[in-house]
């Protein structure tokens, strides 16, 4: 009777044998895995960078954080190992590598984006984070002001200069009375960015035009309709969505005779007069050097959070000529600043 | 040891994803492109509501409820409108984009200190077992919290599982397999095959939406941007699933979507551990694919042959 059930039993799972026998494998075999690449090299330190996707500024700013390391006399490979993953913008892929870190326990772990900070923020709570490209690290959870935040927790944010931005305005074109942008809805850090520049720009007695945005195939038709209600400029924010096509909202708004101020350093050249740009490059380093203070001992409890440290103004003065912008001679002044030498 | 725990846990959370993947792709053989929008709908719903102060498992209720009105609107599309399948998932699944962003009301809700079923469960356990912190696993010690969760998420998804499973085997259900099958000879038996597709989708969007509400409480939050791809994600374990198990009756089926499931996190974790370069992962996942789908005709043309032989 015993027999006949077990029997039973046998042939009412056998189709999922062949099944659960691979999980358990695999299961094994991940296991074995992580066993012998959790060691690592004993001499050298060990960090580890997580981005979300493939962008300039992820790759700006990863380049940054090697560099800002080797300008503090960290020599990757010598003094450190960096291991560099990226989720491609999957989020299963994102948390999966959340695990990795805390397997691998990396001395730092260096974060780029909005996302990856959420997902580590919920996941990692014992080893130092330092995060970067994050446009406000309050909303993604890390602390409830720069200074109160997460004990493990510290790293640099890259909100852009909105104030710096309608300062330039105010000064560049002083009869301006609107500024326009587009902006992505789908995107926390870009609703952020517009609600920013809309704050400053409300401050000093501008009305901002802000054109949503939800696929790239929108860009172009939003650009006509952005343009088609006439702003003095274009102040466009930086998002994932937009900034790949910033080169075509350029070319709208210059047939519209409408001047493009922007805040990435791509849009220079592609014809914005005017871009005040966050260094990206330098918000990496910026990251390294709180690493440094962490590796040195201090609790990331301690370190508040920081705005990026450099800031870099860029003109392009061919397309001055074009919009007949005069430059005010203070610009010429300005310590970062960088002229763009490319024809419309 | 938590990579594993991780790998499983994000294999049977997504795993609710594939068996509603399961539902359009293999009983109405199309895919069902709402996914890419319900599942973040689910998400959605259910950040919203717990960020609000309701009840997680309200919320997650709610997010159900969600999905099933998703589906049905892409299954009254495609059925009264006449509007091809594909067409009408891409249709609602770009509506959803729009609601998504309402639900919300911005593009993204953390859920960093909220509680949410993740959590109940969590200090249900720690409460029954009165153990916390970390547990010892094979040698190694990992956060009992991930102990529990994926035990409570191995929960949700066997019993969800299994009621799919008994619902299919009613004779509902089985009118609705044969609705997938054979149209006009169900339709000959007197059966309204419209209700049935519209009830079914609105099954398959409804698990799928239960998949995004529990991810976005594992994860911690919700975005707008998070059904990127999942489609292709859960046609990938019902392929794998289904390659692997050898009795393709219903039962075996559902377990096999929930297992295929697994197995791809699991391969995913382990390339990404070994150190593959993660701009290869992409393809790598298509490679996986690939191979759950030829292995079957491979391997069956093997025995052929081996049996040829042996003559």
């Amino acid at each position: 009777m015993k027999h006949s059930l077990t029997s039973a039993v046998w042939i009412s799972i056998r189709p999922l044998f062949k099944m659960f026998v691979i999980i358990v494998v695999i299961s094994a075999g991940l296991l074995v895995i992580d066993k012998i690449s959790g060691k690592g090299s004993s001499t050298r330190k060990m960090f580890a960078l997580i981005q979300f996707n493939d962008s300039p500024l992820s790759e700006l700013s990863g380049q940054g954080i090697i560099d800002g390391l080797t300008s503090l006399g960290l020599i990757r490979g010598r003094d450190y190992d960096l291991d560099i993953k990226n989720a491609q913008g999957d989020i299963a892929t994102l948390n999966l590598m959340m695990d990795e870190a805390v397997s691998d326990r990396p001395e730092i772990l260096f974060i780029s984006s909005t996302p990856t900070l959420q997902a580590a923020v919920k996941k990692i709570s014992t080893l130092p984070v330092i995060f970067t490209v994050v446009a406000d690290p309050l909303i993604a959870g890390a602390g409830s002001s720069f200074e109160d935040h997460l004990p493990n927790v510290t790293g640099i944010s890259t909100l852009g200069d909105y104030e710096g931005m309608i300062r330039w305005v105010k000064i560049i074109l002083p009869g301006a009375r609107e500024i326009g942008t587009l902006f992505s809805p789908g995107e926390s850090n870009s609703v952020k960015n517009m609600n920013e520049l809309k704050n400053f720009a409300e401050k000093a007695g501008l009305t901002l035009i802000a054109v949503p945005v939800n696929s790239s195939q929108e860009v172009t038709d939003a650009a006509f309709s952005l343009a088609s209600r006439k702003p003095d400029v274009i102040c466009q924010i930086v998002d994932n969505l937009t900034a790949a096509s910033s080169g075509s909202i350029i070319r709208i708004a210059r047939d519209q005779k409408i001047p493009v101020f922007g805040f990435v350093s791509d849009q220079s050249k592609a014809g914005a007069v005017l871009v005040v740009s966050r260094d990206y490059h330098q918000a990496g380093a910026d990251a390294a050097r709180l690493a440094k203070r962490v590796l040195d001992g201090e609790s990331p409890a301690k370190i508040p959070f920081e705005f990026v440290s450099k800031t870099n103004i860029l003109i392009n003065p061919s397309a001055a000529v074009y919009f007949r912008i005069h430059f005010p001679k203070e610009i010429y002044l300005q310590e970062n600043l960088i002229i763009t030498k490319q024809d419309l | 040891m938590s990579i594993l725990i991780g790998a499983l846990t994000m294999g049977l959370i997504l795993a609710l994803l594939s068996l509603g993947v399961f539902i359009s792709f293999r009983i109405f053989n199309f895919p069902d492109i709402t996914t890419e929008g319900s599942i973040t709908l689910g998400a959605s719903i259910s950040a919203a509501m717990i960020v609000t102060g309701y009840d997680p498992w309200i919320a997650t209720l709610a997010a159900l409820a969600g999905g099933f009105l998703a589906g049905a609107l892409t299954g009254i599309i495609h059925t009264r409108f006449a509007v091809n399948g594909l067409l009408s998932g891409i249709l609602v699944m770009t509506a959803l984009y729009s609601i998504n962003l309402h639900v919300m009301g911005k593009s993204n809700v953390p859920l960093m200190s909220d509680r949410a079923i993740i959590t109940g469960i969590e200090d249900f356990g720690k409460s029954l077992f009165s153990i916390s912190g970390d547990v010892s696993l094979l040698g190694s010690t990992v956060p009992a919290k991930d102990v529990f969760i994926l035990g409570s998420v191995f929960f949700i998804v066997v019993t969800f599982g299994f009621l799919l499973y008994l619902f299919l085997k009613t004779d509902m259900g089985t009118a609705m397999r044969a609705t997938g099958n054979n149209q006009q000879m169900i339709r000959a038996l007197g059966v309204n095959t419209n209700v049935m597709i519209i009830l079914g989708l609105a099954i398959s969007n409804a698990l799928i939406a239960l998949s995004g509400a529990v991810l976005a409480q594992y994860q911690g939050f919700s975005d707008v941007q998070m059904g990127i791809g999942m489609l292709v994600l859960g046609l990938a374990s019902v392929i794998i699933g289904e390659a692997l198990i050898s009795d393709k009756s219903l039962g075996y089926l559902i377990a096999g979507a929930i297992g295929g499931s697994l197995i791809f996190r699991l391969l995913v974790a382990m390339a990404l551990r070994i150190g593959l370069n993660p701009n290869d992962l992409k393809l790598i996942t298509a490679v996986f694919v690939f191979i759950a789908l030829v292995l079957p005709t491979v391997l069956k043309k093997y025995k052929k042959r081996g049996v040829q032989s042996k003559c």
